[in-house]
């Protein structure tokens, strides 16, 4: 009996339709319908709060009526799935793009600020991790480091955006007008959170392969190959120490060496 | 990966004073300072992230002030069960900080895998009695230590109830061993929504259960909404406390004697001193209500209460 009631429960509650006490067994009439909205609308506006609050800035650009509307429409098709909000929204920069691509539409850059936002909000809640420093280096037989394989950070995201989306997400932080913006060249870009802060940094197309492909799990080697194929000016030894130094990479294994 | 070296802290008791409730926007002034609350309780769901700066302000907090955790989300009257990982993240959590009250709520969030954020109504009978009593045993035996479980505020009533909510309340703790506790606020809200007599609600709870059982008690406000046939209150947390729900304190601590009380104001929270005067208000009344006690001979079931 109560299985069966908190599952028509919670469909009333996710639905779009105005909820129906009496199918609850919560009362007849519009009194007891009015009352079992209040829980529908503390479900919808709540959760509509929490996903404003991990999507500022795409939340703003829409402007309130447009978000609310979205925002409902991904609550009832995404719901939380687990018993606390802290990463509820990992769909939601996808829903959007589906969203605004409807009808051959070009969905512009908002899922691509969305999904720097995301990946800002997983970077601040992710694992804390030690850096790996780039004295490591030195103290590694160098003609193994081919083999290497590094360990990124838990807070570790790295994006790409036919979009400013890095520019972008500056501008509309300071409340700056977006649209000068937009015809300025793609970014790519790692999001980190070395300790406390969240930063991003701007990356070449060898860089975002370089790191990609390491944080993929693959060699150094490997790694290197694939970012020279992407950008033929790549500088292995610079960005290796780089990216080292700032923090990307808290560990590392070096596979025994076949006999 | 642990978000510092563990740090043991030592589970220390609540005291019988006010505290407020842990919010972001006040984080800096207890970082930067130490304002003067008797202790503090979080919101554990705000904590279940795997590291970062939230969780280090915590800790650093933790170290200075006496630290309730009070659920919002574990849905204690979910007819499927508790989720196993959501258990899991509790305890490690509850585990690191050690604090001095775990609790939460009658109600239920959860179903069929989807979290509705909300805490939602329970009808009253004998099968919702036998779910809950049998998740909050199973929670407190995964944590290994006594648990708090809040009365809610409600704004429906379900046809199918055959137990009154006052000793529905009592009964999930005279079989489950866990105390109660008692938000005078929802009491107020769900006796305005109901049509209950919120002073007989009190002392029935009170008349059931042995003493100790209510372990703390919450204040806060709530919103008065005007839906088209009625006046209904909502419990929104975004408001001083009502002079009804200060006078249900008083009631409550008549019977009980000092218990720890929180301050509860979650919704347009204001700046940190507003929150402080609002608990320095429920210490007056504690004390007030204490004085008067002292020249009586103390007695009956509310006279003595035991850490929780």
């Amino acid at each position: 009996m109560l299985a069966e009631l908190q599952a028509a429960f919670a469909r009333t509650l996710l639905s779009a339709d105005t909820p129906q006490a009496e199918c609850v067994g919560a009362g007849e009439g519009s009194r007891a319908d009015a009352r079992l909205a209040i829980y529908r609308n503390n479900v919808i506006g709540s959760l509509a709060g929490v996903l404003a609050a991990a999507f500022p800035l795409t939340h703003k650009l829409m402007g309130e009526d447009n978000w609310l509307a979205m925002a409902a429409d991904f609550i009832r098709a995404h719901p939380p799935r687990e018993a606390h909000l802290l990463v509820y929204g990992s769909e939601l920069p996808a829903f959007l793009a589906a969203g605004l691509s409807e009808g051959g539409r070009d969905p512009g850059f908002l899922p691509d600020l969305a999904r720097l936002e995301w990946a800002r909000v997983e970077a601040y809640h992710a694992a804390d991790g030690d850096p790996v420093l780039p004295a490591v280096l030195a103290e590694l037989p160098q003609d193994r480091l081919p083999d290497l394989k590094l360990v990124p950070h838990p807070s570790l995201r790295l994006i790409t955006s036919r979009w400013p989306v890095e520019a972008i997400w500056q501008a509309a932080a300071a409340g700056e007008d977006v649209r000068p913006l937009l015809g300025a060249a793609g970014q790519a870009l790692l999001v980190l959170r070395p300790v406390a802060k969240v930063e991003t940094r701007l990356l070449s197309p060898g860089e975002f392969t370089f790191l990609r492909t390491l944080a993929d799990g693959q060699s150094l080697g490997a790694a290197a190959m694939a970012a020279f194929e992407a950008e033929a000016g790549f500088g292995l030894q610079e960005a290796l120490v780089t990216h080292l130094a700032g923090g990307v990479f808290t560990g590392f294994t070096l596979a025994e060496e076949t006999p | 990966m642990a978000v510092s070296a563990s740090p043991p802290f030592k589970r220390d008791r609540i005291p019988e004073r006010a505290g407020i409730g842990l919010r972001h926007s006040h984080v800096d002034d207890f970082l930067d300072g130490s304002p003067a609350t008797g202790w503090l309780e979080i919101h554990t769901e705000n904590y279940l992230g795997a590291g970062g700066p939230r969780l280090r302000a915590l800790e650093d907090i933790r170290a200075r002030y006496p630290l309730s955790c009070h659920g919002v989300g574990l849905s204690l009257g979910s007819a499927e069960g508790l989720d196993p990982e959501a258990i899991t993240r509790r305890k490690a959590l509850i585990d690191r900080l050690e604090p001095g009250l775990v609790s939460e709520h009658v109600a239920w969030s959860t179903q069929g895998g989807a979290y509705l954020n909300d805490l939602l109504p329970l009808p009253y009978t004998e099968e919702t009695l036998a779910v809950i009593c049998r998740n909050i045993v199973q929670f407190q035996e995964a944590l290994g230590r006594r648990i708090l479980v809040e009365n809610p505020s409600t704004y429906v009533a379900f046809d199918q109830s055959t137990i009154p909510e006052a000793e529905f309340m009592a009964e999930i703790a005279l079989r489950t061993g866990c105390g109660l506790l008692l938000d005078v606020n929802n009491v107020e809200v769900t006796g305005h929504n109901h049509g209950l007599d919120t002073a007989r609600w009190i002392d029935t709870v009170l008349d059931r259960v042995p003493a100790g059982t209510v372990g703390e008690i919450h204040v806060a406000g709530h919103f008065i909404a005007e839906l088209p046939e009625e006046t209904v209150l909502i419990d929104d947390h975004g408001s001083p406390v009502t002079d009804a729900v200060w006078l249900l304190l008083e009631r409550a601590l008549s019977r009980l004697g000092p218990t720890p009380i929180l301050v509860e104001w979650d919704t347009r929270i204001p700046e940190l001193p507003v929150l402080m005067a609002e608990a320095e208000k429920a210490e007056r009344i504690m004390q007030r209500v204490a004085s008067r006690a002292a020249p009586r001979a103390m007695s009956g079931a509310g006279a003595m209460r035991h850490a929780g």
